[in-house]
């Protein structure tokens, strides 16, 4: 049993006592309590004290670096740019270091009016010449310049000269740079890391032994979307082809808090099947020499590096030569102002006639080539402040790039790059078909506004472009809405000091605004008094005495509506005229499809 | 068993007869203790806390008089401060000039206290800047 002394020597340790002031004042305290008769003078003047300061102070500088280190392990109290660069990796957010800038060009040619020849006009600068201010800010071409091209090619005649210019030509700012490197063995998750500072982009990558690789958001990303260009008949609306192509060769980039960016590769070897999504553990866990005994074995010591040994995590680079290309530049001193661009620092272009030129004819064509910004090229940022970093990382945390949620489908799908075709609404719902189905219902819109059913190339390409976000247990139903073409009717008493006319015509605008489809939303249900509400709102509407909603099918007065039969009465209750999400209203034809009456 | 209560540290540190520090078990000796270590030490060299004395920039007074007026104004300071039931009975500051024995550019400081409302109470260092 514990004896009273001993009860004492434990008791009232103050473990929240972290500061200075306040360890001294514990500290005191305990020599006090526990050694009464050993120690008396607690003066500031003592030894005593000044030895126990010390402690204190000792206390003091370990607390604050524990709270310091503490601080810097989360995002909203990190103060450090390294660790705040590391929580936010953590969270997913990649900092993106300098954004370059964007300008708009214009070439010109000029050349005698009289006496010239076709060769001014006979060449092409091509796309990556680069382009400079006085100042030495470089911009690179973005598109081929095409002078024998009529397009956006405006001539003029100027006295004695002939000018031409091409308009609409896009810079960005940055300059290309290259780097070769020799790799010998192959090493896991080889890093390759960046001579220069702000790296743009990384423009490609390639190797010696004729191979390309791709960049990717994370190394366990196997698959990486691949446009074809879409040659069938819906091409008009789907210029692309979404697909998903392995890339067992591909790397991703990091960049450190001091903007150097290091490429880093896979970790397995192109022999190994890539298909593999997971590796058979027990082909690691288990020795070969015990698996299958009865009685027991001893846990074998697991080196993760077996693991890393397959494709799943892609390729690493052996006895080759890489060529990394890159752009670097940005910040906000690429936002240079207007006619700011003048000079052709590096001029690549081609001529489309060069057999039958002559080199004085060239040189005279390439000679008068000028180039200027009319507008200011804008766009370009510095890197993330720390601030900015913890607010993006926040956001990119609560994005997570990946469909969990109905929201999210809805949101994913809205987010699929146009070339692959652009759904006008989407909705999503669970597929009372599956057990774990997802329904998305997607709806189109013709050329002149109306709705209509999307291409099914379209459909593949959602379902394409989805399947990298959801779950491997969702399967996805993706079809058409159901469109509902309305005539609404409706019956007002005007006011006689107004023109009759007059009210029913801004009534009937009124109700093309409120039906105008940018408006409305599948499922979404119509509201006679909202209608009703509207129309009184029209200036010498007395009273709305009816509102009458037709389901307008196939051909009706020679024009065309949806197939589909909605029956008003089974879904109208209360004055609310409901649809499922899969259906959505639609005044096809405002101008003859709403009808409004004047009641005497 | 202590046969006194121990009330501080005699400095400089020594090994006691009870296997611990040697300590002052009288408020005379732990005073004068207290005293001379405050004098002895510099404003700045404890940590947080400020106790210390400002000797050192009196040693750079250009004249004797200045060096005198300046030492006895710090050492009335620290007193009144740290030790404010503590009177000065005497104060005298002494250079080359008073006695051969001081080394050049080197002030000797006697002081004579005693306790306020004790009587016969009375003690003195003396020391040398």
């Amino acid at each position: 049993m514990a004896t009273q002394s001993e009860l004492k020597r434990i008791a009232d340790i103050k473990y929240i006592a972290r500061d200075f002031d306040t360890l001294v004042t514990v500290l005191k305290n305990h020599l006090k309590y526990q050694f009464p008769d050993s120690y008396k003078d607690f003066s500031d003047t003592s030894s005593g004290i000044a030895f126990l300061e010390l402690v204190a102070y000792v206390g003091d500088i370990l607390n604050f670096y524990i709270d310091k280190q503490f601080n810097e392990l989360f995002l909203s109290t990190a103060q450090e740019r390294k660790n705040l660069v590391a929580v936010a990796k953590n969270l997913g957010y990649q900092i993106r270091g300098k954004s370059a800038s964007n300008a708009q060009l214009n070439a010109t040619v000029t050349y005698p009016a009289t006496g010239s020849d076709t060769a001014n006009l006979e060449f092409v600068v091509l796309k990556g010449s680069q382009v400079t201010t006085s100042n030495g800010v470089k911009f690179e071409i973005v598109n081929d310049i095409d002078f024998s091209s009529t397009s956006n090619r405006t001539v003029s005649v100027n006295g004695a000269n002939t000018t031409v210019s091409i308009t609409g030509n896009t810079a960005v700012n940055g300059e290309t740079k290259q780097i070769l490197v020799d790799v010998q063995d192959p090493v896991s998750f080889y890093k390759i890391t960046l001579p220069d500072q702000d790296v743009l982009e990384i423009t490609s990558v390639t190797s010696s032994d004729s191979n390309t690789w791709y960049q990717v958001d994370y190394l366990a990303q196997e698959n990486q979307y691949h446009g074809v260009q879409n040659d069938y008949s819906t091409s008009s609306s789907v210029p692309f082809i979404l697909t998903l192509r392995k890339v067992p060769r591909r790397f991703i980039i990091e960049k450190n808090e001091n903007n150097i960016t290091t490429l880093t590769f896979g970790s397995g070897t192109i022999s190994t099947s890539d298909d593999d999504f997971i590796p058979n553990p027990s082909d690691f866990l288990l020795p070969y020499t015990i698996r299958g005994i009865e009685d027991g074995f001893t846990i074998p010591d697991i080196d993760p590096e077996n693991f890393l040994n397959t494709g799943t995590l892609g390729a690493a680079p052996n006895h080759t030569t890489m060529t990394i290309k890159y752009r670097t530049g940005g910040g906000l001193a690429s936002n240079v102002a207007s006619n700011a661009i003048q000079y052709f620092s590096n001029l690549q272009y081609r001529f489309v006639i060069s057999t039958s030129l002559s080199a004085s004819q060239r040189n005279r064509a390439i000679s008068s080539l000028s180039i200027k910004n009319p507008y200011p090229a804008i766009g370009g940022q510095d890197e993330e402040t720390n601030e900015e970093i913890r607010q993006y990382a926040s956001k990119s945390f609560a994005a997570q790039n990946r469909v969990v949620t109905i929201q999210d489908y809805i949101v994913r799908s809205m987010t699929m790059p146009s070339q692959f075709g652009a759904p006008f609404r989407v909705q999503a719902r669970r597929d009372f078909n599956s057990d774990f189905g997802i329904q998305i219902i997607v709806i189109g819109r013709a050329l002149d506004g109306t709705l209509c059913k999307t291409q099914d190339q379209l459909k593949i390409n959602l379902g394409n472009y989805l399947s990298k976000f959801k779950p491997i247990s969702d399967s996805l139903n993706i079809t058409d809405a159901n469109i509902i073409n309305l005539r609404v009717s409706f019956g007002i008493v005007v006011n006689t000091a107004y023109n009759r006319d007059l009210v029913l015509g801004n009534c009937l605008i009124m109700l093309k605004d409120y039906f105008k489809i940018d408006n409305w939303q599948m499922g979404e249900s119509i509201v006679l008094s909202d209608i009703s509400s509207e129309l009184m709102r029209i200036q010498g509407v007395m009273s709305v005495t009816n509102i009458g909603i037709d389901n307008l099918v196939d051909i009706f007065n020679g024009n065309t509506y949806s197939s589909y039969n909605f029956s008003i009465a089974g879904h109208m209750k209360n004055n609310i005229l409901t649809c499922d999400q899969d259906e959505i209203f639609e005044v096809k034809y405002p101008d003859l499809d709403l009808i409004g009456g004047i009641v005497s | 068993m202590l046969s006194a209560p121990q009330i501080n540290f005699k400095l400089p540190l020594n090994v006691g007869n009870l296997g611990a520090f040697e300590m002052n078990d009288n408020t005379k000796d732990a005073v004068r203790e207290n005293l001379k270590l405050t004098i002895l030490t510099t404003k700045g060299e404890r940590v947080i806390n400020d106790v210390g004395s400002k000797y050192n920039f009196d040693v750079f007074t250009q004249t004797k008089e200045e060096v005198q007026t300046a030492i006895i104004s710090h050492t009335n300071e620290i007193i009144n401060t740290y030790f404010p039931f503590l009177q000065i009975d005497s104060l005298d500051v002494f250079t080359q000039d008073d006695n051969n024995a001081i080394e050049d550019n080197q002030v000797y400081v006697k002081l004579i206290y005693s306790f306020k409302g004790i009587e016969g109470f009375s003690d003195q260092i003396n020391f040398a800047i």
